[in-house]
C-alpha cells in the first residue's frame, strides 16, 4: 500500500526530480570548476584569506537551486492533484485521511532530504579537497539553513495547493513567502548558527500546517 | 430490504447562498438511484457531501451508517466513486494505475478491469492523458468494476461521452447491478439514457426537491396534456394540478400528475374554453423536462 | 482528521503572528523613516574642555560644552591634534600648547583611534590564522604560506597542499606546552591583516582561562604567558598594533569593563567607562598627544570620559536625546505593535529571532483587537466561550493575532462541535 503511494508521488516528480539532480549535479560541477580556477590562478593563502576575511561563500549556488527544489517538487508534485481536485481520489482510498496526507508530504520530503544529503556530501568532498576543515565545519552550518528553506518551501508550497479557496489560498501563500524568506537571508558563514533549532522548529512545524489545509479541503468551500 | 444511503434534513449554503434546504432521502440497498436536476441545483454538491468532501452546514447523511464525513476506511472499500469528468491520475499508463489501485481493495477483480481495456484500442503502456475522453471514461469505469464495490456513485458519468461510450457505460452498469446487493447512485444531466435503467430518482430544483418517487410510478403518473384555447392570454398558474405548463400562441401544454378527468374539471371550473385536449405520451426526459421546465 | 484540528489552527495563528511581526514594523518603519543624531565627542586642549561636532540629515555643527557654535574655519583649531594636516596647511598650526612643543611627527604617532562594535564581539570567525613573522627585516607583512588551528595541538596547515605542516606544527605546540598552555584554546584573537604596519602576533585563551601571547618570531615560536588573571571573563579582545606601542590588545569583560594590556609586561590598565554595555554599545577610544577620549554611543546618547595618557579620569559628559519613540510614527508603533521581532540587528552578525516588546500603550491595541476577534465571532455566531484559545492568541498578541484570525478565517466548523 505505502509502495503504490510512493510509486503514485514518484511517478507525478520523477521528470523534474531527474531535472533536479541534474540541476544540482550542474551547480555543484560549476562550484567545483570555480574554485579549482581560483585556486590555479591565486595562489592558495591568498585564496583562503580572502575568504577568511570575507567570508566568500563559493557554494551559494547552492542556496537558489535548493530554494528552487523545494517549489519545484511540491509544485509538480500537487499541481496534478489541486487540477480538477484529484486529491479526491487520494482521500477517497480506504486509508486514514491523515496518513495518505503525511505518505504524500514524507515521500517529497524524503525526495529533498536525499539532494540535500546529496549537495552536502558533494560539497564536503570539494571544501575538504582544498581547504581546511574548518571551511567544512562552517559550510554545514551555513547550508543548512538552505535546506531546511527547501524543505519548507516544500511544505508551503504543499498547503498552498491543497487548500480549497482561493482566497485563503493567496492568503497562504503570502504567508509562505514570508516564512520561507526567513531561510534565506544574509550572505556570510554560518550566520544562522544560533538559531538554527528555531528555523528547525519553524519548518517541523509548517509540515504540521498542511493538515490543516487538508482538513479544509475535506470540509469543502463554505 | 435496508437502506445503504440515508439522507436526513440536508441543508447547504455556499456563504449566503442556499443550495439546499432539509434534503432528504434514502437509497435502498440494491436499487439503481438517479439524482436529476438541471445544472446548478445541488447534484455535485450532494454527491460531494456523500462522499465526505464537503460538510453539510445541517442535517446528516449516512453511508452504510457511518457518517459520510468520517468514513472508516473499510467502508470507503465498499464504495466506487466516479468524479465528474471521469477525473483520474492522467499521468499514469493502463498498468500502472491498476497497480496502483489493487494494492488497496483487497477484492480487486482484475480481469474485470483488463476485459475492459482489451475493448479499447489501447496499449498497456499508454498514458491517460494521451487518450480520448471516451476511453479514459472506460479506465475509470474499470478501475470502479475492478474495485468491487457495494454501493456505486458516479457523477455526471455522461459528460463529454459520444452516444456509443454513453451506451457502452450503461450496459456495463447494468451488468454490474444484477450481482446481489449492488446498489448505484447516479447522476446525469442526459437523462435519456437512464430511462430503462433506473429504479428511483428524486428531481432536485433551485433550492428545493421536486419530486422522490420510483421512476416507474413517475413515468406513469406524471402526464402532459396538449388543447387549444380560445383566448391567447388565459393564465395557467401553477399549484396542486398545474406543475408546468408551456404555451404557444393558442396551443396550451399543461404537466400535472391529475388525469384527463380532473383536467376537464379543472378547466371548466375556470372558465377556460378548450379544444382538442389529449394526452401526450412521454419519455422520461420529456417529464424531466416538463417538471423542471426548459430555463 | 479532526481531533487535532484546534491545535494546528491555532498553531498557523500563531506563525502568521510570527510572520507579521517580522514585516509589519518593517514596512511601517521603512515608510516612516527616522533619521538619528550622530555626535562626536573631542576633548579640546585649547579650551580644557570637551568639543563636539553634531550631525543631523541636513547639516553639521561644530560646538563646544557650553554651547557656543563654531564655524568649521573657527573649530578646527580648537583640534589641533585631530586636525593637524589642515592647521599645518593653513599655518595654524601653534608651535606649542601648555609649554609642550608641537612636532607633526609625534602628533601622528599619538594620535590612535579605537573602536569595538557589538557585533565585532560577538563575531565568531573561522578559527584557522596566519600566522605572521613578526621580524621578517621586510617592509610589509607578508602572509605566509600556511594557517594555524590550535585545538589537541597546535597545527599549521600548508595551504598549497591543505596537509599539515608537522614540523612546524611540533615546533610551535612544543614551545606552547613548555610555557604551560592547555589545549585546547577556547579563543583566539587578532588581526589577520596585512595591512597593519606590523604584527603582535595572537592572543589565545586557553583550556584553563590563561591568556597567552604567541606570535613568530625569526621562524621561531614566540610564546609567552601573559598572567592576565583567569577570572576576568573575557569576552573579546581587541588588538591594537599601531606604532604608538603603548598597547597589545583592548580586552573587554562578561561584566562590562576594559582594560588595555599595556607593552609593559602585560600590565593591565583599566579603561574608564560610563554606563557601558558590550551587547549593545558601540565603543570608541580616541587619543592624542595629551588626552584619551573613551565614548560609549548608545542608541540615542552618548557618554564620554577624558582622561590623561594613564587613563586617570579628568572630565566626563553625556548626553541623550529622544529618539524615534517620541515621533508620531513611534507613538504610533509603541501603540499598535505590542512586540517587534527583527532576524538581523545591528548589535550583532548572526541572524535569529530578536524580540523587542513595546511598553503599556500596546494594551490600547491588544484591547481593541481582542474587540474586533470577539465582534467577529459574535457575526459568525460562535460562542467567545468556544473561541477562547483563538482571543487569547489575538489578546496576547493584538494586530498580528487580529491579522492571524482573519486570515485563518474558518472558524465555523467550532459551531458544530
Amino acid at each position: 500500500m505505502i509502495k503504490a503511494l510512493v510509486m503514485k508521488e514518484w511517478l507525478k516528480v520523477r521528470w523534474v526530480f531527474i531535472g533536479l539532480v541534474v540541476l544540482h549535479g550542474a551547480a555543484l560541477l560549476v562550484t567545483y570548476y570555480d574554485l579549482l580556477n581560483t585556486f590555479k590562478i591565486y595562489k592558495a593563502n591568498e585564496v583562503i584569506i580572502q575568504f577568511i576575511t570575507f567570508e566568500v561563500v563559493f557554494y551559494s549556488k547552492v542556496k537558489y537551486v535548493s530554494l528552487l527544489t523545494g517549489l519545484g517538487i511540491g509544485i509538480f508534485q500537487f499541481f496534478p492533484e489541486l487540477n480538477q481536485s484529484r486529491l479526491k481520489l487520494t482521500l477517497h482510498l480506504p486509508v486514514k485521511e491523515n496518513k495518505l496526507i503525511f505518505q504524500m508530504a514524507a515521500t517529497g520530503a524524503a525526495l529533498l532530504i536525499v539532494l540535500s544529503v546529496f549537495d552536502v556530501c558533494i560539497l564536503s568532498l570539494i571544501t575538504l579537497k582544498f581547504l581546511p576543515r574548518e571551511f567544512f565545519d562552517s559550510m554545514v552550518t551555513t547550508t543548512l539553513p538552505w535546506y531546511l528553506g527547501s524543505l519548507c518551501s516544500y511544505f508551503w508550497v504543499m498547503i498552498v495547493f491543497i487548500e480549497p479557496g482561493w482566497v485563503k489560498r493567496i492568503l497562504m501563500a503570502i504567508v509562505g513567502i514570508g516564512i520561507v524568506s526567513l531561510f534565506f537571508e544574509g550572505g556570510g558563514y554560518a550566520m544562522y548558527a544560533p538559531s538554527l533549532l528555531y528555523i528547525g522548529v519553524l519548518t517541523f512545524l509548517s509540515g504540521a500546517i498542511i493538515f490543516l489545509s487538508a482538513f479544509n479541503f475535506k470540509r469543502g468551500i463554505w | 430490504m435496508s437502506n445503504v444511503v440515508e439522507i436526513n434534513n440536508l441543508t447547504h449554503y455556499y456563504g449566503e447562498r442556499l443550495i439546499f434546504e432539509n434534503l432528504s432521502f434514502n437509497i435502498r440497498e440494491g436499487s439503481i438511484f438517479g439524482l436529476l436536476g438541471k445544472n446548478g441545483t445541488g447534484k455535485t454538491t450532494t454527491i460531494n457531501i456523500l462522499n465526505g468532501f464537503l460538510k453539510p452546514k445541517s442535517g446528516k447523511c449516512l453511508m452504510f451508517g457511518e457518517d459520510s464525513y468520517t468514513l472508516s476506511p473499510a467502508t470507503k472499500a465498499r464504495v466506487g466513486f466516479l468524479i465528474e469528468g471521469h477525473v483520474q491520475y492522467s499521468f499514469m499508463n493502463i498498468k500502472q494505475i491498476e497497480k496502483y489501485y489493487a494494492a488497496f481493495y483487497p477484492k480487486w477483480k482484475k480481469e474485470a478491469y483488463y476485459e475492459l481495456m482489451s475493448k479499447l484500442a489501447v496499449t498497456e503502456h499508454q498514458k491517460l492523458s494521451k487518450m480520448s475522453c471516451g476511453q479514459r471514461s472506460q479506465v475509470a469505469l474499470g478501475l470502479i468494476l475492478a474495485q468491487d464495490p457495494d454501493l456505486l456513485i458516479l457523477d455526471d458519468f455522461s459528460m463529454g461521452l459520444d452516444a456509443g461510450y454513453r451506451r457502452l457505460f450503461i450496459d456495463y452498469l447494468t451488468e454490474y447491478a444484477k450481482a446481489e446487493g449492488k446498489t448505484i447512485f447516479i447522476t446525469s444531466h442526459i437523462i435519456q439514457d437512464l430511462e430503462n435503467f433506473l429504479d428511483d430518482c428524486i428531481v432536485l430544483d433551485y433550492r428545493s426537491v421536486l419530486l422522490t418517487m420510483p421512476v416507474k410510478e413517475f413515468l406513469a403518473t406524471f402526464k402532459q396534456f396538449k388543447f387549444d384555447v380560445a383566448d391567447p392570454l388565459s393564465q395557467f398558474p401553477k399549484d396542486n394540478v398545474v406543475k408546468n405548463v408551456e404555451k404557444v400562441k393558442n396551443r396550451v401544454s399543461i404537466y400535472t400528475f391529475s388525469n384527463l378527468d380532473e383536467i376537464e374539471h379543472y378547466l371548466n371550473a375556470r372558465g377556460i374554453t378548450f379544444s382538442a385536449l389529449q394526452q401526450v405520451p412521454m419519455s422520461l426526459e420529456d417529464a424531466f423536462i416538463g417538471l423542471t421546465g426548459k430555463y | 482528521m479532526v481531533r487535532y484540528i484546534n491545535a494546528i489552527r491555532v498553531l498557523l495563528m500563531l506563525i502568521i503572528v510570527l510572520a507579521a511581526s517580522i514585516y509589519l514594523p518593517d514596512f511601517f518603519w521603512k515608510a516612516n523613516k527616522h533619521e538619528n543624531n550622530k555626535t562626536n565627542v573631542f576633548y579640546s586642549p585649547i579650551l580644557k574642555d570637551f568639543v563636539f561636532i553634531k550631525a543631523d540629515v541636513r547639516q553639521t555643527y561644530y560646538a563646544d560644552a557650553k554651547g557656543n557654535y563654531y564655524t568649521r574655519d573657527e573649530f578646527e583649531p580648537l583640534l589641533p591634534f585631530l586636525n593637524f594636516r589642515q592647521l599645518m596647511l593653513t599655518g595654524k598650526l601653534p608651535e606649542s600648547i601648555d609649554g609642550i612643543p608641537i612636532r607633526p611627527k609625534e602628533v601622528s604617532l599619538n594620535n590612535i583611534n579605537m573602536r569595538v562594535q557589538p557585533a565585532l564581539i560577538q563575531y565568531k570567525p573561522l578559527q584557522i590564522f596566519p600566522l605572521f613573522e613578526s621580524a621578517s627585516g621586510r617592509l610589509r607583512l607578508e602572509l605566509p604560506p600556511d594557517f594555524f588551528r590550535i585545538r589537541s595541538r597546535m597545527e599549521f596547515i600548508t595551504s598549497l597542499t591543505n596537509e599539515i605542516n608537522e614540523e612546524k606544527s611540533t615546533l610551535f605546540t612544543e614551545a606552547l606546552v613548555k610555557e604551560g598552555f592547555s589545549f585546547p584554546a577556547k579563543a583566539i584573537y587578532g588581526n589577520p591583516s596585512t595591512k597593519k604596519p606590523f604584527d603582535e602576533g595572537y592572543f589565545v585563551i586557553d583550556d584553563k582561562g590563561k591568556v597567552f601571547h604567541i606570535k613568530m618570531v625569526k621562524g621561531m615560536p614566540f610564546c609567552k604567558d601573559t598572567g592576565i588573571p583567569t577570572d576576568l571573563n573575557i569576552v573579546c579582545m581587541v588588538t591594537t598594533e599601531n606604532e604608538l606601542r603603548e598597547s597589545y590588545a583592548l580586552v573587554i569583560t562578561k561584566k562590562n569593563e576594559v582594560f588595555i594590556i599595556s607593552y609593559d609586561r602585560y600590565t593591565l590598565i583599566k579603561v574608564p567607562v560610563d554606563e557601558y554595555d558590550y551587547k549593545e554599545n558601540t565603543l570608541l577610544i580616541k587619543g592624542d598627544l595629551f588626552y584619551r577620549v573613551i565614548t560609549v554611543n548608545h542608541q540615542n546618547g552618548y557618554h564620554s570620559v577624558v582622561t590623561d595618557r594613564k587613563y586617570q579620569t579628568i572630565n566626563r559628559t553625556g548626553e541623550s536625546w529622544s529618539g524615534s519613540e517620541i515621533t508620531n510614527a513611534g507613538v504610533i508603533a509603541a501603540c499598535l505593535f505590542p512586540f517587534t521581532v527583527n532576524i538581523e540587528e545591528e548589535t550583532t552578525p548572526y541572524i535569529n529571532f530578536y524580540v523587542h516588546f513595546s511598553d503599556y500603550r500596546a494594551l490600547f491595541a491588544l484591547n481593541i483587537s481582542l474587540l474586533f476577534a470577539m465582534y467577529f465571532f459574535r457575526k459568525k455566531h460562535i460562542p467567545v466561550r468556544k473561541a477562547a484559545i483563538y482571543c487569547l492568541v489575538v489578546l496576547l498578541t493584538g494586530i498580528y493575532g487580529l491579522i492571524a484570525l482573519l486570515t485563518v478565517k474558518d472558524f465555523d466548523y467550532e459551531k458544530r462541535m
